[in-house]
């Protein structure tokens, strides 16, 4: 596990700002179609919402370096195939054969899955403190979980638990 | 097993028959059915009827016959009816435009919808006042969502005794059709009845295409005209409509050139208006030129043939990699999540409807043009340039999506030996070896794809290499039961060679359907059979609506007293009502027996001009992905798999 890291992009303060700018420049683009963000003893918290109607959640703790897109996937218990095939995906998105728009750089972001009760979060820990690629890739991971792994067999959960079209 | 039993149909002897093979159906292998009933005949009057030549009006006409004329006169390709609306279809029989009778108003409207899919050409349906108009809505609205040229023509008693009840079969219809379609009129003043129809093409006829809704009250329809001056605005085509197009403001394209030149990984998403403004060489060049991957979206596939290295519309994961989207032509505008690209790609958008750019998705460059007109222009600025890793990107995608079809095929083969049945990914499989794989030239069969869950399987392997080539079934409005109807269209077109079907003139046409969605046109068999169009129709038979699931317990909102209403009887016999209907019917239910089962209804339809029904017995389960993974499928779009735009 990394320790905190050194930040080289000025302080925790600017740190925050400048991933909320990110965010930001996604939802004056168009990419979210509703955003707000707020912030609480230096941590960034936002909701967007983006691919579902169900606000995504992105958390960011200047301190530790973490970008977190809190409770992404919800009912998706831990001994569940479905999870098991989602960490193995995450896992495959730094695999040295992708080429580099679509792969997450390990030396550059440590990526992980928190499962709470069935709720899965993903964090994406920078560790060069390149906040734009960090959020970049991200945004991308979040996509790609939806548009691509998504797309696999998995047609009830999202008709379940994301109001997808039966038809 | 072949029967050679030879008596007539009665009700009684067919439902019998159906209820034997009903209950033997588990264990039955595949069953030809010859056409053993020779009491099914075309009534010589129809080849007779087919054989006249046309009666070109003159005055005195009617306004009926004035109609027709200037119908002719703009190019109108087919039109497809039931009885009713005598003066409007008996008019425009005798002006020589292409005539068909079917069975219902809403699939003669399905016909004219799937004839322009793959034409590009405008297509009338007809149908009487009243319960013969409103039996085309969905059909209507299903051809507004695919943005089809369709002209709905429809009687409508008479202006006289508007708001009685005298009589029978009255209604307002143009409130009906209202925000499912571009244009709309009851024509009540019968002296403009030629000026509406010019009303009428300059809508279908320019900009992007949906359809246009005439309603005839007897005094337009049955008004006699002595002579042209009792017309008003009665005059050619060339004064009541241009044929010029909107061309893009050049700085717009110089931008636009900028920006695909700087980008490592451009795709074009190529749509309708690529295909109804006839752009498909400008796109090619385009993409050609600037080494930019172009992926197809859209009621029909074939605007840039599969086979071309370029292609992306057989690479899913490639479009997560796409540094730039240029949208050309795409009428039906996804929403944000709904188009798998990255979120980062900045998106350029060439449409004809400055009022729609920026609709659902955020746009970066914004192009007002026709497509062909912008096309070209760009591949004039456009820099040359080669991207040889995108190229192989696409090509690693491709074969990946290749190699997921395969190992789709090796479960579904294996699923078949155990459940004694047919599972959607062996006729997906087959369905490409008989077009795509085998003696038949690859871009010879057009194909109607429809269905609900089949659909999920067989797009993967449907290829398109020349326009026109793929009708996209339930493409946007989600009607999956106007298949069949389709197919009289789409059968129409090719027996006729409108349009780009032209080199494949008489070939026989493919359909795929559900059980479900068979149901609701199932009659237009008869159509078919009775125009000798030949068609091969492939119905999957899961015994159950394709969202059974959601009627079952442990779905969203399922429960177990709610299953029952998901279900059908099992094993039935649909190929057998295609037997009735005058076609073939083939009953298969193993896997190794679906081949052989299409190669020959291929060349029935060839060497014969019949029709076939192929009944693929499966089980409903097969969409299930813990039982059967991977089940029903998910789909991306846009490309092979997109229907919802």
């Amino acid at each position: 596990m990394h320790g905190l890291l050194p930040l080289t992009d000025g302080s925790a303060g600017d740190s925050a700002a400048r991933v909320e700018a990110l965010l930001r420049a996604r939802a004056d683009r168009g990419v979210f179609r509703a955003f707000a963000a707020s912030s609480e003893r230096g941590r960034l918290e936002c909701s967007a919402v983006w691919l579902v109607e169900r606000p995504l959640r992105i958390l960011f703790d200047p301190a530790r370096g973490d970008l977190e897109f809190r409770d992404l996937l919800p009912n998706l218990p831990a001994e569940s195939r479905l999870y098991e095939d989602l960490a193995r995906f995450l896992r495959g998105r730094s695999a040295d054969d992708l080429p580099d728009h679509r792969r997450v750089d390990p030396q550059r972001l440590q990526l992980r899955e928190r499962n709470r009760n069935g709720s899965v979060s993903v964090l994406l820990r920078s560790l060069d403190g390149d906040w734009e690629y960090c959020v970049a890739k991200g945004l991308k991971l979040v996509n790609e979980v939806f548009m691509g792994f998504l797309r696999g067999p998995y047609h009830r959960y999202m008709v379940t638990n994301f109001a997808e079209p039966e038809d | 097993m072949a029967s050679s039993e030879r008596r007539p149909v009665s009700r009684r002897n067919f439902v019998a028959k159906g209820a034997v093979a009903a209950a033997a159906a588990a264990g039955a292998q595949a069953s030809t059915t010859e056409r053993r009933d020779s009491n099914i005949k075309i009534p010589a009057e129809v080849p007779a009827s087919l054989a006249e030549a046309t009666s070109l009006a003159d005055f005195p006409m009617t306004g009926a016959q004035v109609f027709a004329k200037a119908c002719k006169a703009e190019g109108l390709a087919a039109l497809f009816c039931a009885p009713g609306n005598y003066t409007v279809i008996n008019a425009l029989a005798s002006e020589g435009v292409p005539c068909y009778g079917g069975r219902t108003e809403g699939m003669m409207c399905s016909a004219a919808d799937g004839f322009a899919r793959v034409t590009a050409e405008v297509a009338a349906a007809s149908g009487t006042e009243g319960p013969g108009f409103t039996n085309m809505i969905m059909s209507v609205a299903a051809a507004n969502a695919a943005r089809s040229p369709v002209l709905v023509l429809a009687s409508n008693m008479t202006v006289a005794l508007e708001d009685t009840e005298q009589a029978i079969q009255r209604v307002y219809q143009q409130p009906t059709t209202e925000g499912m379609r571009k244009y709309g009129k009851r024509l009540i003043n019968p002296d403009r009845v030629h000026e509406y129809a010019g009303y009428a093409f300059r809508q279908l006829k320019t900009g992007i295409p949906r359809p246009v809704h005439l309603d005839f009250p007897g005094e337009v329809a049955r008004r006699v005209f002595e002579s042209a001056e009792e017309l008003s605005y009665f005059y050619g085509k060339s004064k009541y409509r241009t044929d010029s197009r909107p061309h893009p403001s050049p700085a717009r394209i110089a931008e636009a050139a900028r920006r695909i030149d700087r980008a490592e990984r451009p795709i074009i998403v190529a749509s309708a208006g690529v295909f109804y403004s006839r752009a498909l060489d400008a796109l090619q060049a385009v993409a050609e030129r600037g080494d930019i991957a172009v992926v197809e979206s859209g009621p029909s596939r074939g605007h840039f043939g599969d086979g071309h290295p370029l292609s992306a519309s057989t690479a899913p994961d490639a479009l997560l990699s796409a540094d730039l989207v240029v949208l050309v032509g795409q009428y039906c505008m996804p929403s944000v999540g709904e188009y798998s690209f990255d979120p980062d790609a900045p998106c350029i958008r060439i449409d004809p409807d400055a009022a729609d750019i920026g609709r659902n998705l955020p746009v970066d460059l914004g192009i007002v043009s026709c497509e062909k007109a912008a096309l070209e222009a760009l591949a004039e600025e456009l820099p040359r340039r080669r991207r040889p890793a995108w190229r192989d990107e696409l090509a690693a995608a491709r074969a990946a999506f290749e190699a997921e079809n395969d190992e789709h095929y090796r479960l579904g083969l294996q699923y078949s030996q155990q459940a004694g049945c047919v599972h959607p990914a062996v006729i997906a499989k087959e369905i490409e070896n008989l077009l795509f794989r085998g003696a038949i030239p690859k871009d010879r069969t057009t194909v109607v794809s429809g269905g609900y869950g089949i659909a999920r399987y067989v797009r993967r392997r449907l290829r398109a290499y020349r326009p026109g080539q793929i009708c996209n079934g339930a493409y946007q409005y989600g009607a999956i039961g106007p298949d069949i109807g389709y197919t009289v269209g789409v059968g129409a077109a090719v027996q006729q060679g409108a349009g780009p079907q032209a080199p494949h003139r008489g070939a026989p046409v493919v359909a795929v359907t559900g059980d479900a969605g068979f149901a609701y046109s199932a009659m237009e068999v008869e159509t078919l059979s009775k125009y000798r169009i030949p068609a091969i129709i492939i119905v999957y038979n899961n015994n159950a609506w394709g969202v059974w699931r959601s009627g079952a317990s442990g779905g969203r909102s399922g429960t177990a007293r709610a299953q029952h209403m998901y279900l059908f009887q099992e094993n039935l016999r649909y190929e057998k009502i295609g037997e009735a209907l005058g076609a073939r019917g083939e009953y298969v239910t193993r896997a190794e027996d679906l081949g052989p089962v299409l190669r020959r209804s291929y060349e029935a339809a060839e060497k014969e001009r019949l029709s076939t029904v192929i009944n693929c017995q499966a089980i409903k389960e097969f969409w299930s992905a813990r039982d059967y993974p991977p089940g029903f499928l998910q789909k991306v779009e846009p490309g092979c798999m997109a229907y919802y735009h």
